[in-house]
Order: C-alpha cells, then structure tokens, then sequence
C-alpha cells in the first residue's frame, strides 16, 4: 500500500515539475531575446530601418507570449497535482519523522514513537506513545499490514522487573485493552501508565513494544514490523555496538584482520535480535592478495563497559591451508615446480619419450604434477616443448620453447652440389634484371640503344615520372597518421574533440530505446525502496497526458524555436526585434 | 619524391600552424572535457521520455540556433569590417 501509494505521489508530481522547469527556461529566454532592451551603443550608423514583415511580427509575438503562457499551465497543473495528492505527500512526509523501527520483508511505514523516560517506571509513571499519522483517526488501522486490518495481526508486548530481585522478566503479550491495536482508537498520543501494563503488584516497566505480523506472508517469529522500543528499561537504553571482521590469509603466511564498520542499535535483550545488518569485510580490499580464513561478528556495549566478544564466528579454511593438503608447502615457504612424469618419474631432455609427451598425453604414463600436488595435464601445457632436447631455455621463465627448425637443405639435382666446377669464366656481367624495352615493365632501364623510342625514352621517363611521384609506400598512411596524431593532441583537437563528444551525447536525448516507460527512479525513504517510473506512459491515462503535453511543446519549441533561430540572423542585419522595439514601431 | 616533399613541406606547415595555433588556445577545461559525459548521464536519465518531449525537434532548434548565432556574429563583423571601407555605410552595431 505505502509502496503504491508513493509511486502515484511521485508519478504525479514529476510531470508537472518537469513541465514547469522546461517551460521557465523557455519563458527566460524568449523574454530575453523578445523582450524590450536597452538599445546599445552603436559604433556606426545604423542600418536604414526596413519595416519589419507579418511574418517576423508573428513569429516575436508567439515567441514572447508562449513561454509566460507556458508557464502559467505548468503551474497551474503542478498545484493542481499537489492538491489532488496532498494526502500522499503529507504521508510520505510523516514516513521521514518516524523512529525506532526494524522493517523487514514486506515494507511498510512506521507509525510511532515514544517519549522516552530515562529510568523503568512503576506505579502510576507512564510513557507516552505519539501517532505520527496525519489524520488521527488513521492511528488504528495505519499500524497494521499492507492490506488493512483484515489481513494484518499487530500485538503489543511489556517487559517488566523485579524490583526485589532485579529479574527481568520476559516480553508478555498484553490484553487488549492495554495493547495498542486497541487503544489507539481515535486519538495521536496515549499515555500507558506502568500498573496499566505490569499490574499492580511493584513490578516495574521495563519495555513496550509491538509487533505484527501479516497472515499468510511472515510468521509471529518472523514479523514483518518490529515495534521494539524500550524507552525505560535501563539496559536496553545502553547502546550496544557489533562488528563484523574477517582473518585474511596471504601465501607467505602473513595474516591480518580486517574489520567492519560498527553497527549500533538499542535492544533490550542484549543481543542482536536478527535484523540487524552487519557487514562482513572481504579481505580483497582489506588486505589485497589474501584469502579469507575466518570471519565473525564481535558484539559489545557501545560505552566500553562491555568488551567486544564474539558473537559469532567460523572457519574459513581454504583447502589447500589445511596442513593435510598436499599443497600446504607450497603456500608456506616452500618453493614448488611445474612439472611432467612419465610412469611417476620427472621428466628430462634425455628421457626420448619425453620429448613428445604433450602429443601424446593422453598417456596415463604421463602426468602433470606442480610440486608435491597432481594436477590436470593440461596445466602443464606450458611444458610442452620443455623436454625437447633441443628446446632452448627462456631466460626469463626456465621454460624450454620449442625450437628454430634445423636447416634440412635437399640435394640439387646436380648431384652433390649444383654449382658447376668446371669450365670457363663468364665474359660478360649479366644482364640487369630491370633492363627492359617493355613500357609496361616495372623496369627502369631501358635499352640502351635502340630505333624504338619506347625503349630508351618512354620507359625511363616512366621511372622518372614514378619517382617524383609516387611516394614509397606507408608515405600518405604515415604522413596523415602522423598529421591526425598532432591534431588529436592540440588543444583545437581536444576542443573539437569534445564539441563531437557533446553533439554524439546529446543525440543520446532522442534514444527512443527507452520506449515509453521513461526514467526509473530508485529510492530508499524510511526504509522503504521504491523503484519508480514516474513518466510510464505506456498505458492511460499517461500515455493520453504524454500526448497531449508532446504535441504542447511541438507548438512550443517549433515556435520559439523559429523565433530563437530567425532572430539573431534578423538582428544582424538590422531587422530583429531588439532594433525594431527599440524604435517603438514593432508589437 | 617530389610529391613526398610536397607532402612533407605541407604536414610541416600543418604542425608549424598547430603550433601557432595551440600556442593561443586555451586548453580545453576540466569541466567541458567531463561535458560529454555528464550529457549521456542526463540523457540516460531522460532514456524513454521521448513520448513527451520532442527531443528531435528540440536538439534541432538547438543546433540551428547555435548556427544562426555564429551566422549572425558573422553578418556583424562582415558589416563592420565593410563599414571601414564605406565610411560606416555597412555599419553593424
């Protein structure tokens, strides 16, 4: 109910906020640039003056009038959704105000709040319970579950003592007449005396509190509203502190606690009561490399007097810092190495079948082994050429990588060597290999006597013409890169770069991925979380006031935009509404 | 190679005006370097408000607008600068 109830508040108010706002801005500007202004001085003469056309008159006219109209609607509308919603909001007001509460599964508002005495009370001493509802007469149902009083059981609790023998006793269901289901009734505040709730007997009140639970949904030992003040029993008023803490453990052995922050509350057993939430640290952040070992809560009065003890702790041991683990050396000072054994022997370059293990490893006669613990064998992959015998050490690593392949040169086919070992010298250098009469070779040189002209003309001026150019290659890639590298790092390159970055967000404004269900506000108020759309209009009424309100500002922009857009230009050549209202003959 | 000289003659022209040029302008601030973000953190909150608001039509009369105001700065100085050479008849004040 308060969850729906503040998801209308809010769907109804943004509306008109958001509406209102746009629309003073626009008021603002179009008051600025239509509105009457101080002439300026003026360094030249002035323009011959141009009667200004119908258009123009139209278009200041508009932009001057739709911005303050644009205005009044939006107000008009706001105040109109705060009334229709004022007792929302004054409830959503109330939730801000109210105290001393544990909330847990189904949420619901808190309703009260003691007037705490500061000692117990007896005889006719009372404490006083205020209703921080709106409307008193909401105080009788507003306490109970999130369908009404139908379906909710709300029961009241007293606590009282001994005062012979300081016992306390335990929290007693009260009769209905002194619960407050029943006597709230009609009225803000009630004053329940101690007689009234421990009897008449001495006996002194300790504690009041109230508890519902809703049918169907929690249990009495699991209320979804917890009521628990204590405003008169001493040890309850003694803040208490918890906080939680873990052991972080580093492979070298060096631990270190890492603690939580504290978490206070007020209860009158003494203990955490279950809904309190402390937080256990992680040992990433405390102490970065570690692992957690151990975690608790440590539980203790807030003033001292009461030292810190566990309340609850346990192991967190991790398998391999059990001192039974086979890898338990390696993470206490023991330095352990990768590697492979063949029928449970490690390994080596002079063991042949070694040499290959990775092809063949799905041998069970290979295994993969990181000191004293087996592991998978393919997490000796990185192995896989070590035991070659010609694997060549990384320096870095001592890993073996495979290695350069042998030079395997074949037989030429004039038998054991192909260079000839006879006859005579060549009388000749050979002939270049570019030298071409071709003109469409990649030649350059071309012959060097020749009737063809092509031969000795076209083809070296072609390796000419090539030279100067057609620039090496890489040329344009390197040049540009280098020109848009310095660009990006100058200031204009920045600037324009976050001109672009700008324009490219602000096209993000005209996402229409969101659909029509509009932005999701979450929220905790109270206690209470509310994951809110406050312009769902995808179903009416929304998506009929969506309409109506879209095609208002299609009116409004288009118009004020065109006059936003016409003017400036208008204005500089001595035509715009500044110069215009300034000589009196315009609007 | 005479075209690589002309490309290099032109990109060192083109640093020693980017030098000339980075040498008067500003960084570009804090602020507005952040803008484009804050822009999409805005526009991620407004995702889906499409239906009541004309975001096309506005961005468009943003960005005409933002282009008539240059224009117009333009206008003003064209006509000033022509009002040195005509004894103020192309005045713009």
């Amino acid at each position: 109910m308060a969850g729906s109830a503040g998801r209308s508040t809010v769907r109804r108010s943004r509306l008109p906020a958001l509406l209102g706002v746009f629309c003073a801005c626009f008021a603002a500007t179009a008051l600025v640039m239509a509105g009457p202004m101080v002439p300026s001085a003026q360094a030249f003469q002035p323009a011959p003056s141009i009667p200004p056309s119908t258009a123009i008159r139209t278009v200041v006219s508009v932009g001057r009038w739709a911005g303050p109209v644009g205005v009044a609607i939006g107000a008009a509308y706001t105040a109109w959704e705060i009334y229709q919603n004022k007792d929302r909001i004054a409830q959503w007001w109330d939730s801000l105000w109210q105290k001393d509460a544990v909330i847990t599964g189904q949420s619901l508002y808190r309703g009260f709040e003691p007037a705490p005495p500061d000692a117990y009370l007896t005889g006719t001493q009372s404490i006083t319970m205020k209703c921080f509802r709106s409307a008193a007469t909401n105080c009788a149902t507003e306490h109970v579950g999130p369908n009404g009083a139908s379906d909710a059981y709300v029961d009241s609790f007293a606590r009282c003592r001994n005062p012979s023998n300081g016992t306390v006793g335990a929290w007693t269901g009260l009769t209905s007449a002194n619960s407050i289901p029943s006597i709230w009734g009609g009225q803000s505040t009630k004053t329940l005396t101690a007689d009234a709730l421990c009897g008449t007997g001495g006996l002194q009140l300790v504690g009041y509190r109230v508890t519902g639970t809703h049918a169907g949904v929690a249990s009495a030992s699991n209320p979804f509203v917890y009521l628990n003040w204590c405003p008169v029993c001493p040890e309850a008023s003694k803040k208490r502190k918890a906080q939680g803490f873990a052991d972080c453990r580093k492979s070298d052995g060096t631990t270190s606690r890492v603690s939580g922050p504290y978490k206070y509350w007020t209860n009158p057993d003494g203990g955490m009561d279950g809904t309190q939430q402390v937080t256990i640290p992680n040992c990433v952040d405390g102490f970065p490399g570690s692992t957690k070992i151990k975690e608790g809560i440590n539980e203790g009065s807030e003033d001292g007097s009461e030292s810190q003890k566990p309340k609850w702790e346990r192991e967190i041991l991790p398998s391999w810092l059990d001192p039974s683990h086979p890898a338990y050396p390696c993470f206490n000072g023991t330095i352990c190495q990768l590697g492979v054994k063949i029928n449970g022997a490690l390994c080596s370059r002079s063991i042949a079948a070694c040499a290959t293990w990775w092809e063949n490893a799905d041998d069970p006669k290979f295994s993969c082994h990181w000191g004293p613990v087996t592991m998978a064998i393919t997490d000796c992959e990185v192995l896989k050429h070590h035991y070659k015998p010609n694997a060549v050490d990384d320096p870095e690593t001592g890993v073996g990588t495979e290695p350069a392949p042998a030079p395997q040169p074949s037989a030429g086919t004039g038998g054991a060597s192909s260079a000839p070992t006879s006859g005579a010298n060549p009388s000749a250098p050979p002939t270049s290999p570019e030298s071409t009469t071709d003109p469409d070779s990649q030649g350059c040189y071309g012959a060097a006597w020749s009737w063809n002209p092509v031969d000795w003309v076209m083809v070296p001026v072609k390796c000419a013409l090539k030279w100067a150019f057609v620039p090496p290659p890489g040329t344009w890639e390197s040049t540009f890169g280098t020109a848009r590298t310095n660009w990006e790092a100058s200031p204009s390159g920045q600037w324009s770069a976050a001109f672009g970055d700008t324009t490219t967000a602000l096209a993000g404004f005209d996402d229409q991925a969101g659909g029509c269900l509009g932005p999701t506000l979450a929220s905790d108020v109270g206690g209470i979380s509310f994951n809110l759309k406050p312009l769902d209009a995808c179903a009416a009424p929304m998506s009929t006031v969506a309409s109506v309100v879209h095609g208002l500002l299609v009116v409004i922009v288009g118009f004020g935009g065109a006059f936003l857009i016409l003017d400036p230009i208008f204005g500089s050549l001595g035509l715009g509404a500044q110069k215009q209202s300034q000589q009196g003959d315009l609007l | 190679m005479i075209l690589k000289w002309i490309m290099d003659a032109l990109s060192a022209v083109f640093d020693a005006f980017l030098a000339l040029v980075s040498a008067i302008t500003p960084p570009v601030p804090g602020f507005f370097a952040s803008l484009p973000g804050y822009v999409s953190a805005i526009s991620g909150y407004m995702a889906g408000t499409a239906v009541w608001v004309p975001w096309d039509l506005t961005l468009s009369v943003i960005g005409l607008w933002a282009v008539s105001v240059i224009a117009a700065l333009s206008i003003r100085i064209v006509r000033m600068a022509v009002s040195l050479f005509t004894g103020g008849g192309g005045g713009a004040a």
